[in-house]
């Protein structure tokens, strides 16, 4: 009796491990017959492998989705992430990766040897893509430096294109709190009040102060009264620079006040840029906080021109005659390029008007350069017909 | 009973909603320059009108010209004062029958006699003697020239001797004024940045009003009698009206440059009649439309 009791419990306990220890259906044990186990291991893992639940992701016979995914990549994520979910579609610019829902261009998915399961160390991670953000300095921001670009910026979105945390100088305040050294370096002003990244770069530069390279002359020599002694306008600017003024003089003016005070700094800072004209070094940024339109138009355009965010390629800054601001008939413009596109073209010029409107021809009848479309060459439609008909009626 | 009045209530929505289906009351009526008129505009970028004559005006920056139309579109006259229009920009018409018009080329304002080809030009200034960079002008019912000064981003009161009298800016946040219109409840004026429309009394104190709808590139303004903000979106080729408090009502047009198409216009205007002229810079025409 004694026996068989014991040969029972034995026998349960026995059954009771291999039930836990056992695969259940689609568990990574029998995942791990075909896929080696060690891939699967690293200083961090994703909790569905820690937890031998392969199949919260994964289908073990069929999916609709690579990898045999149960979802979409960013709909899978997101079932179980659900707070970044929700801060990423509340966040006006979203990083490309999330936007084209491509989480595994940074996470790996399964195991990984850094914080959030990055394929990468930060740094080194983000500069796979943003190469031209990799550059040394003589003096390095802390956070450049050591690679921590999330103690700036925020990998999944955040309200402008350069995914800041915070907006204005609380982004840099959050770290800089000597309100009293700054208060010095700044003439007494409120730091909360100033606009930290219009002169410091946030990366590095050849002062200790990280001041952008391209500095105005009075500002460089401490002349400070050459233009705080002017009026505030543009006859502040105008004085020193008197020739720029006919610059304007065109049917389309860029020369409008945006704040009431001084028209020329919508674009120029007066103390310190990036490149020459005291601008900042992503032209097409500088541009876009008024032509945020345009931007947002292009973004959802299949076929964009290249080199689309160096405005000034096409558009003259400060005038033309031209709708759009052109440098000239978009003929001649695009011509600047499209060299050999001269001799062979639909006809256009006055001898070829346009059907619809009665005016000359030109590149921009058939293609959009500026905001791209959804048609290859960034034609308006599709060149094997819809396109053609707009004029040709009978085509 | 019931089912009478149901019939006149289906009825009547059968025929009003043809007329909305396009986004608003508003009818094609015609184009300057007529189609068969004979005469082309090389680059219309503004309109202006002659309220007791009937008569249309349209600004040709690139021909230099100011090209006159009855009020069925007959062309009229072209006007270039003598060879001294170069590049205009913006017209007005004054009293005694005198034309005002902004010269681009050297950012003066002229005061054009047509009758006489006379033309005295004058550079205006704030009295500090920072320049003032005209770019669309208005002559209120008093005969007073009000001026859109794009260097402050304002709209400036001249008294007889051009100086200015009164500034009209934008408050807290305003990213400066790209149209305005005079009428007689006072002068509206439209922050196209900020998305806002400004409404100033003759001392200079104002309302505003903030659009409910961001617009793409909103370059011009005008209001109807019922209060309704029209405003011209020049990117999107469209014509956006709100309600009096800024509620979007409707949108009408889109960009194209077929028939009710619209590509870079550049001006809104509602003439004697309250029917609204859209100036049309890339498609070379101005396209009014009835109700």
């Amino acid at each position: 009796m004694k026996r068989r009791i014991i040969s029972t419990l034995v026998m349960f306990v026995v059954s009771l491990v291999g039930i836990v220890v056992s695969p259940a259906s689609g568990l990574a044990a029998s995942c791990f017959d075909c896929h080696n186990s060690a891939d699967f291991r690293g200083k961090v893992v994703h909790s569905p492998v820690a937890e031998n639940r392969c199949d919260q992701c994964h289908s073990p016979h069929v999916a609709r989705h690579e990898g045999l995914l149960l979802q979409e990549q960013k709909v899978l994520c997101f079932s179980c992430h659900r707070q970044l979910e929700k801060r990423v579609n509340n966040s006006a610019v979203m990083h490309q990766p999330v936007k084209e829902g491509t989480c595994r261009s940074c996470h790996a998915p399964h195991a990984a040897d850094y914080a959030g399961l990055l394929t990468k160390r930060g740094g080194d991670l983000c500069f796979s893509c943003h190469e031209q953000a990799k550059k040394s300095y003589a003096n390095m921001h802390e956070p450049f430096k050591s690679g921590k670009c999330d103690a700036c910026h925020d990998p999944h979105g955040g309200s402008d294109y350069r995914l800041l945390k915070a907006t204005g100088s609380s982004l840099c305040l959050g770290c800089h709190k000597a309100e009293a050294e700054m208060k010095k370096a700044h003439l007494g002003r409120d730091s909360r009040n100033l606009d930290c990244l219009g002169c410091h770069h946030p990366h590095g530069g050849k002062e200790r102060a990280l001041l952008r390279e391209i500095k105005h002359q009075p500002f460089t020599s401490g002349n400070c009264q050459a233009c705080h002694g002017r009026t505030q306008g543009a006859d502040a600017c105008l004085g020193c620079h008197p020739d720029v003024l006919a610059t304007f003089n065109h049917t389309h003016s860029h020369l409008q006040s945006t704040d009431g005070g001084n028209p020329c700094q919508a674009c120029h800072n007066p103390h310190v840029g990036d490149r020459a004209g005291l601008l900042p070094a992503n032209e097409g940024q500088g541009c876009r906080a008024c032509h945020e339109g345009t931007f947002t138009r292009r973004a959802k355009m299949l076929h964009q021109h290249p080199g689309w965010n160096k405005c000034s390629d096409c558009h003259d800054l400060h005038g033309s005659d031209w709708p759009g601001m052109l440098k000239g008939s978009p003929e001649v413009v695009c011509a600047r390029c499209h060299e050999d596109h001269k001799k062979f073209t639909h006809p256009i010029g006055d001898k070829a008007p346009d059907p619809r409107n009665g005016v000359p021809m030109n590149c921009m009848t058939c293609h959009d350069a500026n905001a791209g479309t959804m048609y290859k060459h960034f034609l308006h439609g599709s060149a094997e017909r819809g396109l053609c008909v707009q004029c040709h009626l009978s085509y | 009973m019931t089912y009478r009045i149901l019939t006149a209530l289906l009825g009547f929505l059968l025929v009003v909603s043809p007329v909305w289906a396009d986004g608003g009351p508003w009818n094609f009526l015609m184009q300057l320059p007529v189609n068969d008129a004979g005469i082309t505009i090389d680059r219309p970028i503004a309109i202006a009108i002659d309220e007791e004559n009937k008569r249309y005006y349209v600004v040709d920056a690139v021909g230099g010209t100011l090209i006159s139309f009855d009020s069925d579109g007959k062309h009229l006259a072209a006007f270039n004062a003598g060879g001294e229009l170069k590049q205009p920009v913006a017209m007005a018409k004054g009293l005694r029958g005198m034309l005002w018009v902004i010269e681009r080329s050297t950012n003066q304002l002229f005061y054009v006699n047509p009758k006489e080809q006379e033309v005295r030009k004058f550079p205006l200034s704030y009295p500090d003697g920072s320049l003032i960079f005209p770019a669309r002008l208005a002559v209120d019912s008093q005969g007073r020239l009000l001026v859109l000064d794009r260097m402050r981003g304002a709209v400036v009161r001249l008294d007889d001797n051009l100086k200015v009298e009164q500034s009209f800016v934008g408050g807290q946040g305003s990213k400066g004024f790209v149209d305005f219109k005079v009428r007689k409840d006072g002068l509206w004026a439209l922050d196209g940045l900020a998305g806002k429309v400004y409404r100033f009394a003759e001392d200079g104190t104002s309302s505003v009003v903030a659009l409910e709808t961001r617009l793409e590139f909103p370059v011009s303004l005008e209001i109807d009698d019922a209060g309704q903000l029209y405003v011209l979106d020049r990117h999107a080729g469209s014509v956006a009206v709100f309600g009096p408090r800024g509620d979007f009502r409707f949108d009408f047009l889109g960009r194209g440059k077929r028939h009710g198409r619209l590509w870079y216009p550049s001006q809104l205007l509602f003439d004697w009649e309250g029917r609204l002229c859209v100036v049309d810079e890339g498609n070379n025409r101005v396209d009014i439309f009835s109700r």
